[in-house]
C-alpha cells in the first residue's frame, strides 16, 4: 500500500515539473510577445528563465541526485566550463 | 590498356613512386600472408576486443604513420638543404603538401595515437583490472582511428594532399583559395579519426572510474594511469570542440556558407575553434608521457617517486589550465590588449606545475641507485629536451617579443622541442620500458643505445639551429630562401641532423626485427631487475588474455615494491578463482570503420550516393550491435588455475 | 529517486558504466553546442543582404514545436517511470508517444526551413544564415537520430520484452531524450526570443 503512495507522488512530481516548464516557456514567450520589459533587462531574465527549465530538466527528469552524481556533475560542469570560454571568447571578436 | 598506360605515364614521379611503392609493399605483404598461412591470425588480431592487441594495433598503426610523415619531414628537409635549392618535385605547391601534411600526421595520427595504444595496453593493467570498460567501443576507436589515418594518407595520391598547413587556417583553407579534393580531405579524415579519440577518452575515462582494484584508491592510482585519467577529460572536451570546427570547415567547403569567408563572415572563428582545441591537444599528447617518465624515473632510480601528491596536482591542474590559454597562438591577430594579457599570463602560470613536475623527477633520482638502460635514458633526455622547450614557450608567451617570433622557424624549433622532447621520447621511453610486459622479451640493449643516441643528438642538430634562424628572420612554410641570408649552413646542418634521427629509427626497427626473430621468451613476471612497483610487473610477461588469475587487493600506492621489501616474491592475491567473463571478439567495428571511409571518399570528392551508402552501412552495422545479445565467452575456473601454477613455476 | 531491488537488478555493473560513459558524452555534448552557440552568436549580426533574426522568425511556430518537445520530454520520463516498474505495455505506449512528437517536431523544422529558403535566406545568404542553419541543424539531426534510435529499442522490448539489457539501454535514450530537450531550450531562449528583442 505504501508503495503505491510513493509510486503516486513521483508521478506527481513529473506532471508538477512538465507543468513548470510549460509555464517558464509561456512566461518567456510573452515577454517578448508583448515587448512588457527593456530589451537589456529582458534578456537577463530569458536566460534566467531558461537557466531554471534547465536545472528543472536535469534535477527531475535525468536523474542527478542518483548515487554517484558526483561524477556526473563533474562532466556537465567541465563541458560547461569549456563551452562558457568558447561562447564568450567567441562574441568578444 | 594503353590508357591505363597513358595514365600512368602522365602521373608526377613522386606519385607514381608512392603508388608504386604501396602496390609492391601490399602484394608482398598479401604474399607473406598467404605463404605463412597467416590470414586467420590476422583476421583473429583484426576482430579482437583484448585491450593489449588493441593497444599493439594502435601502436603499429601510428608507427607506420610516424615512419611516411618522417619521410616527408626528410623531404623537406632536402628541398630546405640549400639556398635556392630544386629538389625533385618539391617547390610551391608540392612543398606546401607535405608540411602540411608532416603536421596533421604528425599531431592527429602518430603523437594522439601511439600514447593513447600505450596507455591502452598498460592502464588496466596498473589498475588491477581485467579490461577496459567498453571493449567493444575500444576496438571501434581503433577502426576510427585507422580509417581517418587511411584517408588523410590517401589523399597524397588521390586528388592531392591538404596544402593549407596542418591547422588550415580558413580564408586558405576555403574553395576561393584552394579549390579541389584535397583541403576536403583535412576536415573529413580529421572528424572520423576525432571520433575515435572521444569514443576512447570516455572509455578511458569510465575503465578508471570504475574498474579498479579493490583498495585502489585515487591516491594510489600509478602516475601513468593519473595522467591517462586527466588527459581522457581533455579528449572528451577538447576533441568535441575539434568537431564542431572541422564541420563548419566541411560546411564552408561542401555546403557554400559563408561564416569563415573574409567579406561576409569572419575567419578568426576559425582560429578560436581550433586553438580551443588546439592547446589542450598539446597537453593530451604531453601529459602521458610526464605520467610515464615519472614510473620510468621512479623504476630506474629505485626510489619511490618525490612528491606523488604535488605530481598529481601538478596534472591536474595543467589539465586546467590548458583549457585557458589557447589565444597565445593568436597574438598577432590582433585582438583586445587585454585579451592577449590574459592569456600571456595563463600561459606563463602553466610553467609553474610544469615546473613542479621536473623538480620533482629530479629530486626522485636524487641518491637513487640509478640504471641507465634505454628507458631512463629517453627520461634524462627528454628532461634536458623539454626545459629548453619550455623555456622557449614562456619566452613566446611575452606577446610583444611574440610578435617578433610569430611564424618563424623560431616556432617550429619551439613545438618541436616539446612535442618530440615529450611525446615521442615518452614513447620510446614507454616502449623499452613495457616491451617486455606486451610481448616477454628484451628488446636489445645495445642496439636500443645506439637508437637513442642517434636519435637524441641528431634531434638537436635538426632542431636547434632553428631558432637561431627563426631570430634571423627565416618564416615558417617557405619552400626555399636567397642566398645571400646567410641561412644556408644552418638550414644543413639543420638537414644533417634530421638523417641522423632517420637513422635513430632504423636502428629502432632493426632491434625489433632482431629481437622478435632471435631472442629468446623470458618467463618473468618483473624483468627490470625486480625494481618493478606498481601492478603491471605482479602478473606473467606478456599477461594471460584476462590478466589477472585472481584479483589483488592494493594496500599502497607501490604494493608490489612494499611486498619486495618485506621479503615476499609477489603481492597478495585476494580474490577467488573463479570463472572469468571475457568479451567476444567482433568484426563490427572494422566494418563500422570501412563504412566511415567509403562515406568520406564520398564526401570529400562529393559524390553523394556514395556518402550516403557510406553513411546506411554505418547505420546499419549500428543497428546490428544494438539487437545483439552479447554475452561473451567465460573461460573456466580450472584452465585459470593451471595457467596461473605454470607461471609461478 | 529512490531505487528498490527489482531496479537495482534492471541495472547491473556494466548498466551502471554505460549511464556514467553517456554522462561523459553528454559532457563532450555541451562542448559542442557551445561551440555553436559561439558561433552563431559571433556571426549574428553579419547578415549581409539577408534577412536578420527579427524579420525571419515567426514565434507562434516556435511556441508550438516548443510545446511539443516540451511535452516529448515528459512522455519520456513518464515512459522510464513505467519501466522501472516493468510495465511493458505502458512504456512502449508512452515512448510510442515520445517518438511521435519528436517526428512531428522534425516535420515542423523542415516546415519552417523550406519556407525561408522559398524567402530567398538559404545557407549560403550570409554568415548569420549559415551558422543558424549549422546550429539548428545539428539540433534538428539528434532529435532525428533519437526517433530512430528509441524505435530500434522498442522493436527489442516488444520482443524480448523487459530485461537487463533493455532497461539501461532505454534509459540511457531517455537521457539523451532529456539533453535534446534541454538544447532546445538554450534555442529558443537564445536565437529565437533574443532574436526577436
Amino acid at each position: 500500500m505504501k508503495k503505491v503512495n510513493k509510486h503516486q507522488k513521483e508521478i506527481r512530481q513529473l506532471s508538477l515539473s512538465f507543468l513548470l516548464m510549460i509555464a517558464l516557456t509561456a512566461i518567456a514567450f510573452s515577454l517578448v510577445l508583448f515587448q512588457l520589459i527593456s530589451p537589456p533587462i529582458l534578456i537577463i531574465l530569458l536566460l534566467v528563465l531558461a537557466l531554471i527549465q534547465i536545472i528543472i530538466q536535469f534535477d527531475r527528469f535525468m536523474d542527478m541526485r542518483e548515487k554517484e552524481g558526483y561524477y556526473r556533475l563533474t562532466s556537465l560542469i567541465g563541458g560547461s566550463f569549456v563551452a562558457l570560454l568558447t561562447i564568450i571568447f567567441l562574441i568578444l571578436l | 590498356m594503353k590508357a591505363l598506360l597513358n595514365y600512368f605515364t602522365s602521373l608526377p614521379s613522386d606519385i607514381l613512386l608512392a603508388d608504386l611503392s604501396f602496390t609492391i609493399l601490399a602484394i608482398t605483404i598479401a604474399y607473406l600472408l598467404t605463404t605463412h598461412s597467416k590470414w586467420n591470425w590476422l583476421w583473429s588480431w583484426i576482430t579482437s576486443t583484448d585491450h593489449k592487441k588493441i593497444g599493439i594495433m594502435y601502436l603499429l598503426v601510428s608507427f607506420l604513420f610516424f615512419i611516411r610523415a618522417g619521410m616527408e619531414a626528410l623531404l623537406i628537409r632536402m628541398q630546405l638543404a640549400f639556398p635556392n635549392n630544386d629538389f625533385w618535385v618539391f617547390q610551391g605547391d608540392r612543398f606546401n603538401q607535405l608540411t602540411s601534411t608532416h603536421g596533421t600526421v604528425m599531431i592527429f595520427l602518430v603523437a594522439t595515437p601511439l600514447l593513447i595504444g600505450l596507455m591502452n595496453v598498460i592502464v588496466p593493467l596498473q589498475i588491477g583490472s581485467r579490461d577496459v570498460a567498453f571493449p567493444f567501443m575500444n576496438s571501434l576507436s581503433l577502426w576510427l582511428f585507422i580509417s581517418g589515418g587511411i584517408l588523410l594518407n590517401v589523399s597524397f595520391v588521390a586528388g592531392g594532399s591538404p596544402n593549407a598547413g596542418w591547422t588550415s587556417y580558413a580564408p586558405l583553407a576555403l574553395n576561393d583559395y584552394t579549390p579541389g579534393p584535397g583541403n576536403n580531405y583535412y576536415p573529413i579524415g580529421l572528424q572520423v579519426a576525432g571520433l575515435g579519440t572521444i569514443m576512447g577518452g570516455i572509455n578511458f575515462i569510465v575503465t578508471i572510474l570504475k574498474m579498479r582494484a579493490p583498495g585502489m584508491r585515487f591516491m594510489r592510482m600509478p602516475l601513468s594511469t593519473w595522467a591517462m585519467f586527466i588527459t581522457s577529460i581533455l579528449i572528451v572536451y577538447a576533441f568535441s570542440a575539434l568537431a564542431v570546427a572541422l564541420l563548419l570547415l566541411t560546411f564552408e567547403r561542401l555546403f557554400g556558407t559563408v561564416i569563415l569567408s573574409g567579406g561576409e563572415g569572419n575567419p578568426i572563428i576559425w582560429q578560436h575553434l581550433f586553438w580551443i582545441f588546439g592547446h589542450p591537444e598539446v597537453y593530451i599528447i604531453a601529459l602521458p608521457a610526464f605520467g610515464i617518465f615519472s614510473d620510468v624515473i621512479s623504476t630506474f632510480s629505485k626510489r619511490k617517486l618525490f612528491g606523488y601528491p604535488s605530481m598529481v596536482f601538478a596534472i591536474i591542474l595543467i589539465g586546467f589550465l590548458g583549457f585557458m590559454v589557447w589565444v597565445h597562438h593568436m597574438f598577432t591577430v590582433g585582438l583586445n590588449t587585454n585579451i592577449n594579457i590574459f592569456f600571456a599570463l595563463t600561459t606563463m602560470l602553466i610553467a609553474v606545475p610544469t615546473g613542479i613536475k621536473v623538480f620533482n623527477w629530479l629530486f626522485t633520482m636524487r641518491g637513487g641507485r640509478i640504471r641507465f638502460d634505454t628507458p631512463m635514458l629517453y627520461a634524462l633526455g627528454f628532461i634536458f629536451t623539454f626545459v629548453i622547450g619550455g623555456v622557449t614557450g614562456v619566452m613566446l608567451s611575452t606577446v610583444p617579443a611574440d610578435y617578433q617570433y610569430h611564424d618563424s622557424y623560431f616556432v617550429v624549433a619551439h613545438l618541436h622541442y616539446v612535442i618530440i622532447g615529450a611525446t615521442i621520447f615518452g614513447v620510446f621511453s614507454g616502449v623499452y620500458y613495457w616491451w617486455p610486459k606486451m610481448f616477454g622479451k628484451f628488446l636489445n640493449e645495445k642496439l636500443g643505445k645506439w637508437n637513442f643516441w642517434t636519435f637524441g643528438i641528431g634531434f638537436h642538430f635538426t632542431f636547434f639551429p632553428m631558432h637561431i634562424m627563426g631570430l634571423m628572420g627565416m618564416p615558417r612554410r617557405v619552400f626555399t630562401y636567397p642566398e645571400d641570408e646567410g641561412l644556408g649552413f644552418l638550414n644543413f646542418i639543420s638537414t644533417f641532423g634530421a638523417f641522423m634521427m632517420g637513422a635513430g629509427i632504423l636502428f629502432f626497427i632493426i632491434n625489433i626485427y632482431l629481437t622478435t626473430r632471435y631472442s629468446k621468451k623470458l618467463m618473468l613476471n618483473d624483468p627490470w631487475y625486480s625494481r618493478g612497483r606498481t601492478l603491471e610487473w605482479t602478473i606473467p610477461s606478456p599477461p594471460p588474455a584476462y590478466n589477472f588469475a585472481r584479483l589483488p587487493e592494493v594496500k599502497s600506492r607501490e604494493p608490489l615494491w612494499d611486498a619486495y621489501e618485506k621479503g615476499y616474491k609477489n603481492i597478495d592475491f585476494i580474490g577467488e578463482y573463479e570463472d572469468i567473463h571475457m568479451p567476444n571478439s567482433t568484426s563490427l567495428p572494422f566494418f563500422i570503420g570501412i563504412g566511415f571511409l567509403i562515406a568520406s571518399f564520398g564526401f570529400v570528392f562529393e559524390i553523394w550516393t556514395v556518402a550516403m551508402l557510406g553513411m546506411a552501412m554505418v547505420f546499419l552495422l549500428l543497428g546490428i550491435r544494438s539487437f545483439q545479445q552479447n554475452n561473451g565467452i567465460h573461460i573456466p575456473k580450472k584452465t585459470v588455475m593451471a595457467e596461473d601454477r605454470r607461471s609461478e613455476e | 529517486m529512490e531505487t528498490t531491488s527489482e531496479q537495482k537488478q534492471l541495472y547491473n555493473k556494466q548498466a551502471q558504466m554505460n549511464i556514467l560513459a553517456f554522462w561523459f558524452l553528454i559532457g563532450a555534448e555541451v562542448v559542442v553546442f557551445g561551440c555553436l552557440f559561439g558561433i552563431y552568436l559571433a556571426v549574428k549580426t553579419l547578415t549581409s543582404d539577408g534577412p536578420g533574426p527579427n524579420e525571419l522568425f515567426k514565434l507562434n511556430e516556435i511556441m508550438l514545436s516548443t510545446v511539443i518537445l516540451l511535452t516529448s520530454s515528459f512522455t519520456c520520463a513518464l515512459a522510464i517511470y513505467f519501466l522501472n516498474l516493468s510495465r511493458k505495455t505502458w512504456t512502449l505506449l508512452f515512448f510510442l508517444i515520445t517518438i511521435i512528437l519528436g517526428l512531428a517536431f522534425v516535420g515542423l523544422e523542415i516546415r519552417e526551413f523550406t519556407l525561408y529558403v522559398k524567402e530567398g535566406a538559404t545557407i549560403s545568404t550570409s554568415a548569420f544564415l549559415g551558422a543558424f542553419y549549422m546550429l539548428l541543424g545539428t539540433h534538428g539531426f539528434h532529435v532525428l537520430l533519437g526517433v530512430i534510435w528509441i524505435t530500434l529499442l522498442l522493436v527489442q522490448l516488444s520482443l524480448r520484452g523487459i530485461n537487463q539489457e533493455i532497461a539501461p539501454k532505454l534509459f540511457i535514450a531517455s537521457l539523451y531524450w532529456h539533453f535534446i530537450d534541454v538544447i532546445w531550450v538554450m534555442i529558443f531562449t537564445v536565437v529565437y526570443l533574443i532574436g526577436k528583442v
